[in-house]
C-alpha cells in the first residue's frame, strides 16, 4: 500500500476565487516531497500556478479558477526510476507511488497510483475537476488521464498543460501520426466518421466545418494537403502564424483528418493552445466566472423596451425596441452612451418617451443622463455628475411623473439617498444618509406616491428593509430586519398598493420567497417560503398584474429557470421550475410591459445579451430558445 | 414586436440565433451534481463510488450533432432512454499511453496498452427525472456508409446512489 509511504497533512486554498461549488477547481499533489520539503513543495506549486494563470486563455479566466494544494509528504525524496529504462535504478518510498518507465522502455512515461491521487482528491476537495501531480523529481517526464502527472523539469509543466487540455475540455491530439513519423505504416488515412472533439474533424465543407466562425474568407479550405499520406507532411506553413483553417494531418493520421491551426499545444508542446481550443476552453470555465450584474431593462409603454448595460470598454450602451424592431440597428449592434463607468448602470422611466439612467464613475461619484423630447440630455456620450461617494450600482425608482429616487451604497456601507421632485434636486447638499450596513446592492420599488421601499442585505446575511411613508423614514432610527440568510442579491417587486414580494437564495440555493400583505409580513417578519431550486447567483422578478408573480433564476447547469404564482398557485409546482434554456453567465432580468407578457434577458457566455418572450401564451423564439441581441457585456 | 422576428428577420440578419448549449434536450433542473469514480480492466468498467456533491456542472455538449460522431460519452438519460444531458469525454478508458519528450521539437506520441487498467472519474448534473448515467463508446462502423456503433460501457443507475443526499 503506497499510501503507507506517507501521509496527508492538509490541503491550502492557494488561488481562492470563491467557493468551491460555484469555481473551476484544480488540485495539486505532491509526491516524492519529505516532510522537511514541504516549504520547497509549496514554492513549487506557486510556481507551477503562476505558469498555469498566466497561460492563454486561462489568464483571462482567472476568476474562475481555485487552485487547492493538498501538502502530502512522502518517506523518499523523488520517484522511482528503473534502470531497464535506463534510469538511475533508483528506488523511492513515496504516497502516489511516482515511477518513471510507465511502460517497458518508455523512461519519460512518469506515472502515479491514480486510484489514490483521486481518493485523496476526493477526500480534501470533493467538489474538484482536474488534478495535477506534481513529481519531486528533476528527470523530465510526465502522463496523462485521470490525473496530469509531471515532473520539476524545465519545461515539464507543459505536459500538465496538454493534458488538461484532455482532461478538462475533452480536446483531441492534433499530431498526425501515432508512433512516430516515418514509423507508423497504418496511419495513412483517418476513417470517415467525425471525431466527436472539437478541435480535429474530417469535414472539407467550409460552410459545415465546426470551427467555420473562425476561418477568414481569404483563408483557402483546406488550407493544407498531403502530398503523400504514407508520411508525415513535411511542408513548412503556407499562411500567416496563427492562422485558423483546416489543415491536414491530424487525429494520428497523415491524411483525411484536419486540425485548425499549423501549431498548437494539442500537437506539440511549446505552443500556445491553438484558437479552437481556446474557444473550447473559454466555453467549458465560462459558466465558472462570477456572475455577471444583470442588464437593466426598462419599459415605458407596451410594445416598448430600453436595455443599458456596459461594455467592454466600461462605458455605457444602450438598445431599444420600438415595437417594429431593435435599434440602433440590425446586426446586435448597440448605441455608446459614453461615460467610465465603475459598474452596471440603473434606469428608470417616469412615462412615456422618458428615460432617467444613472451610473457610477471612476470617481466613485453618481452620474446621470436622461431622454426627454426626443434627444438625449446633457449629450447624448455626456454625463450629469451628481456627486457621492457610492460603492455599490445605484439603484433608481420613480413615482410618479418627474419624481425620482436614487440609493447608493457609500463607503461606510451605509445607505444614501437622493432625489428629483418638483424641478430639482434634493437634498441640496447632496445625499441623504439613511444608514444601515448594507452588504449588497440597494433594492427599492415605489407602490404609489409618496412611498418607497428600500432593501439591502446586512452584515448577519439577513435582509433589512427602511420604508418612507410620505412624511418621514421607517423605523426611524434603523431598519426592519426580515430575516434570511441570504446568499445574493434579493429581487423585489410590489403588484399594487400596499404589496411587497421579495425573493432571495437561500443558504442551500434555494429561492426564497416572503411578502408583505398590507398588515403583516408573510410567512413571519423574519421568515421565508422556499420555492425550489438550486440557483447561483440572484432572482428576478416581475408582476404583470395584481397576483401574479414570475420568478426566475439562473440554475447551476446555468440555464434560465421560471415559477409562476397566478393567484392561486404556484407554477409548474410548489417547488418546481420550468426550464427555460440558454447558458447565462449573470442575473436574468425581467420586465413586463402589459398583461400575459414578458420580457427576459440574460447576459451569455460570449457576453452577448440574450433575449425571450413569453406573449400569446407560449415562449419566443421557443421554450429553450433565446434571440442573440449582441453587445459585449463587462463583468 | 419581438415576438415576431423570428419570422421576419432571421434570414436577413441572424435576429434569432440559437444560444450555444441551448441545443441540449430540454430538461429538468439539476440539484447539484454527482460525481462517479469507476475503475477498468480492458473494457469490463465498473463503478467504485457515486456521492452529491454541490456544484456547478459543465456545459453539456450539443446533443444534436453527436449521434454520428465518434468518442466516448456520458450521457445522463431518463425515462424511455432519453438523453437528458450529454458530455464529451477524452477517451476515459485508455488503450494507449502518450508520451512526451524534452528533446528536439518536443513531439508527442503514442504506445499502445497491453493491458488497459486505471480509473476515471465523472461529474454528471443530479437530475430529478434522470434514471441513469451511460458511459458510451460511438466508434467506426464495420461498414462505410453506415452510422457509428454505439458500445455502451457501463450503465449507472442514479437513483439510490447516494442515500445521504437530502437536497
Amino acid at each position: 500500500m503506497t499510501a503507507a509511504d506517507g501521509r496527508v497533512l492538509g490541503t491550502t486554498k492557494v488561488v481562492d476565487n470563491g467557493s468551491a461549488a460555484s469555481r473551476w477547481n484544480v488540485v495539486v499533489l505532491g509526491d516524492g516531497y519529505r516532510e522537511a520539503e514541504m516549504g520547497k513543495y509549496a514554492a513549487d506549486t506557486r510556481r507551477v500556478v503562476d505558469v498555469l494563470l498566466a497561460t492563454s486563455p486561462y489568464d483571462e479566466l482567472q476568476a474562475a479558477i481555485n487552485v487547492h494544494r493538498v501538502d502530502v509528504t512522502s518517506t523518499d525524496s523523488g520517484a522511482d526510476d528503473p534502470a531497464s529504462c535506463g534510469g538511475s535504478g533508483a528506488v523511492r518510498r513515496t504516497y502516489f507511488d511516482a515511477t518513471f518507465c510507465g511502460a517497458p522502455g518508455v523512461q519519460r512515461l512518469l506515472v502515479v497510483d491514480d486510484l489514490t491521487a483521486l481518493v485523496v482528491a476526493d477526500d480534501q476537495v470533493p467538489e474538484w475537476d482536474v488534478i495535477l501531480v506534481m513529481v519531486n523529481s528533476q528527470v523530465y517526464g510526465g502522463s496523462g488521464g485521470t490525473t496530469a502527472v509531471f515532473s520539476l523539469a524545465a519545461g515539464a509543466e507543459e505536459i500538465a498543460l496538454h493534458e488538461l487540455g484532455h482532461s478538462a475540455f475533452g480536446l483531441a491530439d492534433e499530431y498526425e501520426y501515432y508512433l512516430g513519423c516515418g514509423i507508423d505504416t497504418d496511419r495513412n488515412q483517418h476513417p470517415p466518421l467525425e471525431p466527436g472533439e472539437p478541435n480535429v474533424t474530417v469535414n472539407t465543407n467550409r460552410a459545415t466545418l465546426k470551427w467555420r466562425q473562425l476561418v477568414e474568407p481569404a483563408t483557402p479550405v483546406p488550407t493544407t494537403t498531403n502530398a503523400d499520406c504514407t508520411e508525415c507532411d513535411p511542408q513548412p506553413d503556407p499562411q500567416p502564424a496563427g492562422t485558423v483553417g483546416l489543415y491536414e494531418g491530424a487525429h494520428y493520421y497523415h491524411c483525411r483528418a484536419y486540425r485548425p491551426q499549423f501549431d498548437c499545444r494539442m500537437r506539440a508542446l511549446g505552443y500556445p493552445y491553438c484558437a479552437v481550443c481556446q474557444r473550447r476552453i473559454r466555453e467549458v470555465l465560462t459558466p465558472f466566472l462570477p456572475p455577471v450584474p444583470p442588464v437593466a431593462a426598462v419599459s415605458w409603454a407596451p410594445r416598448r423596451l430600453d436595455l443599458f448595460t456596459r461594455g467592454s470598454d466600461r462605458a455605457e450602451y444602450h438598445k431599444w425596441f420600438s415595437g417594429s424592431g431593435w435599434g440602433p440597428s440590425v446586426g446586435g449592434a448597440w448605441e455608446r452612451q459614453g461615460g467610465i463607468l465603475l459598474n452596471p448602470p440603473a434606469a428608470v422611466s417616469w412615462g412615456p418617451s422618458r428615460l432617467d439612467v444613472f451610473g457610477v464613475g471612476t470617481d466613485q461619484a453618481l452620474y446621470h443622463k436622461w431622454f426627454a423630447n426626443g434627444r438625449w440630455g446633457p449629450g447624448l456620450t455626456a454625463w450629469e455628475r451628481q456627486g457621492g461617494t457610492a460603492r455599490s450600482r445605484p439603484e433608481v425608482v420613480s413615482w410618479e411623473s418627474g419624481r425620482l429616487d436614487v440609493f447608493i451604497v457609500g463607503n461606510d456601507r451605509a445607505l444614501y439617498h437622493r432625489w428629483f421632485g418638483a424641478g430639482q434636486w434634493g437634498p441640496a447638499n447632496g445625499f441623504e444618509r439613511l444608514g444601515g450596513v448594507a452588504m449588497s446592492q440597494p433594492h427599492a420599488t415605489a407602490f404609489q406616491p409618496r412611498r418607497l421601499d428600500v432593501f439591502v442585505v446586512g452584515g448577519d446575511g439577513a435582509l433589512y428593509r427602511k420604508w418612507f411613508d410620505g412624511s418621514g423614514w421607517q423605523p426611524s432610527g434603523g431598519f426592519e430586519r426580515l430575516g434570511g440568510e441570504l446568499t445574493g442579491e434579493p429581487a423585489v417587486v410590489s403588484w399594487g398598493p400596499d404589496r411587497l414580494d421579495a425573493f432571495a437564495v437561500g443558504p442551500g440555493r434555494e429561492v426564497l420567497h416572503k411578502f408583505w400583505d398590507g398588515g403583516a409580513w408573510q410567512p413571519s417578519v423574519t421568515g421565508w417560503t422556499s420555492l425550489g431550486g438550486v440557483a447561483i447567483g440572484s432572482p428576478a422578478v416581475a408582476a404583470w398584474a395584481a397576483d401574479r408573480l414570475d420568478v426566475f433564476h439562473v440554475g447551476t447547469d446555468r440555464a434560465v429557470y421560471h415559477k409562476w404564482w397566478n393567484g392561486t398557485g404556484w407554477g409548474p409546482s410548489a417547488t418546481g421550475w420550468e426550464r427555460l434554456g440558454g447558458i447565462a453567465v449573470g442575473a436574468p432580468t425581467a420586465v413586463a410591459w402589459e398583461p400575459n407578457r414578458l420580457d427576459l434577458f440574460h447576459v451569455g457566455r460570449d457576453r452577448a445579451v440574450y433575449h425571450k418572450w413569453f406573449g400569446s401564451g407560449a415562449w419566443g423564439p421557443s421554450l429553450t430558445g433565446w434571440e442573440r441581441l449582441g453587445g459585449s457585456v463587462e463583468a | 414586436m419581438p415576438g415576431s422576428c423570428r419570422a421576419r428577420r432571421a434570414a436577413s440578419w441572424g435576429c434569432v440565433m440559437s444560444e450555444a448549449g441551448t441545443g441540449s434536450p430540454t430538461g429538468p433542473e439539476p440539484r447539484g451534481a454527482v460525481r462517479l469514480i469507476f475503475q477498468y480492466e480492458g473494457d469490463e468498467v465498473r463503478l467504485v463510488s457515486s456521492r452529491h456533491i454541490d456544484k456547478v456542472v459543465p456545459p453539456d455538449d450539443e446533443a444534436e450533432t453527436d449521434e454520428e460522431r465518434q468518442g466516448f460519452y456520458a450521457e445522463v438519460r431518463g425515462a424511455y432512454d432519453r438523453v437528458l444531458r450529454r458530455r464529451l469525454l477524452h477517451a476515459p478508458v485508455r488503450r494507449d499511453a502518450e508520451v512526451f519528450t524534452d528533446e528536439g521539437d518536443r513531439a508527442l506520441s503514442r504506445i499502445p496498452v497491453e493491458r488497459p487498467s486505471g480509473v476515471f472519474s465523472l461529474v454528471v448534473p443530479d437530475l430529478e427525472e434522470a434514471d441513469y448515467v451511460a458511459l458510451v463508446e460511438r466508434r467506426e462502423p464495420d461498414r462505410p456508409g453506415f452510422a457509428a456503433l454505439p458500445s455502451e460501457l457501463i450503465r449507472v443507475p442514479l437513483r439510490g446512489t447516494d442515500p445521504g443526499d437530502g437536497s
